[in-house]
């Protein structure tokens, strides 16, 4: 936008309107140099500028003021998605029923283990997290065969942003190391997929 | 795509592995990047490796241990719950 530029800043011209008393028209006489970007809708908020920040943000501005709010509340939630990651990678397992440790580049918050063509304990293929403890154990994943029910317990490391997964089960009960793997999600030569979302 | 693979392998001979899609692979001491126009023996993750400046230089076959069953039958409510209340231990 450029200013208006006068050479004589406020003078106008008064000109009696015949017929009415006390009623003037007036136009400026200030004899601008540079005439400056007029103050009007086509300036401030033209219809294609309010329809596409309708478009962009679900609300059509009427005012210039209403616009820079949509827009703000627009990059706010770009900000959000700015910093919100997502990764998604597999791994075969190798059959290990040591604890099972994955390193994120990010916070994972939530996570999806998914078996390739097959089931993860009880005859589910996704699992996601267990919201029944979060105090002490973030979530779980169970499992059962015929030797008894088994789970994985999963803890998380900030510092490394690794999440760990370690069997847990009846002391009292012969689990196979088939059966442990099975439960940690590591299964000699299984696929698995995972995606998770998190924060920078 | 990005695979890593841990340099060195578990009780079984396997090595624990990633196949990134999305997003950046984590830096992880001890793990080796797979060229990408390596093939993967048919025995992955049950591989010898050679790493060279953290990259795999080269990977061979080696036997695959026996896949364990599957879970053929499921416990009943009774043997689930005792599981749980720690009956019998």
């Amino acid at each position: 936008m450029q200013d208006r530029v006068s050479t004589y800043p406020g003078r106008i011209t008064l000109t009696p309107v015949t017929g009415e008393s006390n009623t003037y028209d007036w136009a400026r006489a200030d004899d601008p140099t540079v005439d400056g970007t007029p103050l009007n809708k086509a300036t401030f908020l033209p219809d294609a500028v309010a329809s596409a920040i309708g478009a962009l943000t679900g609300t059509t501005p009427s005012l210039p003021s209403e616009a820079l709010d949509a827009l703000t509340t627009a990059l706010d939630t770009m900000g959000l998605l700015y910093n919100s990651k997502i990764t998604a990678f597999s791994y075969v397992g190798t059959g290990s029923s040591s604890t099972r440790t994955t390193t994120f580049s990010f916070h994972p918050r939530i996570v999806f283990y998914i078996k390739e063509n097959g089931y993860i304990g009880q005859n589910r293929q996704i699992y996601t997290s267990n919201s029944e403890n979060t105090s002490t154990v973030p979530w779980q994943i169970w499992i059962y065969d015929s030797t008894g029910g088994a789970f994985c317990t999963f803890s998380y490391s900030e510092a490394n942003k690794q999440l760990s997964r370690s069997f847990n089960g009846s002391a009292a009960l012969p689990y196979s190391t088939a059966t442990k793997a099975e439960a940690l999600m590591n299964t000699s030569g299984k696929t698995y997929y995972v995606v998770a979302f998190g924060v920078k | 795509m990005k695979r890593i693979i841990k340099i060195e392998s578990n009780e079984f001979g396997g090595h624990d592995n990633m196949t990134i899609y999305t997003g950046d692979a984590p830096e992880i001491d001890g793990w080796a990047e797979i060229p990408e126009e390596m093939i993967l023996p048919f025995s992955f993750p049950f591989v010898d490796i050679e790493v060279e400046d953290g990259i795999v230089a080269s990977m061979t076959q080696r036997e695959v241990p026996p896949s364990p069953p599957e879970p053929e039958e499921q416990p009943t409510t009774d043997e689930i719950l005792d599981a749980l209340l720690g009956v019998g231990e």
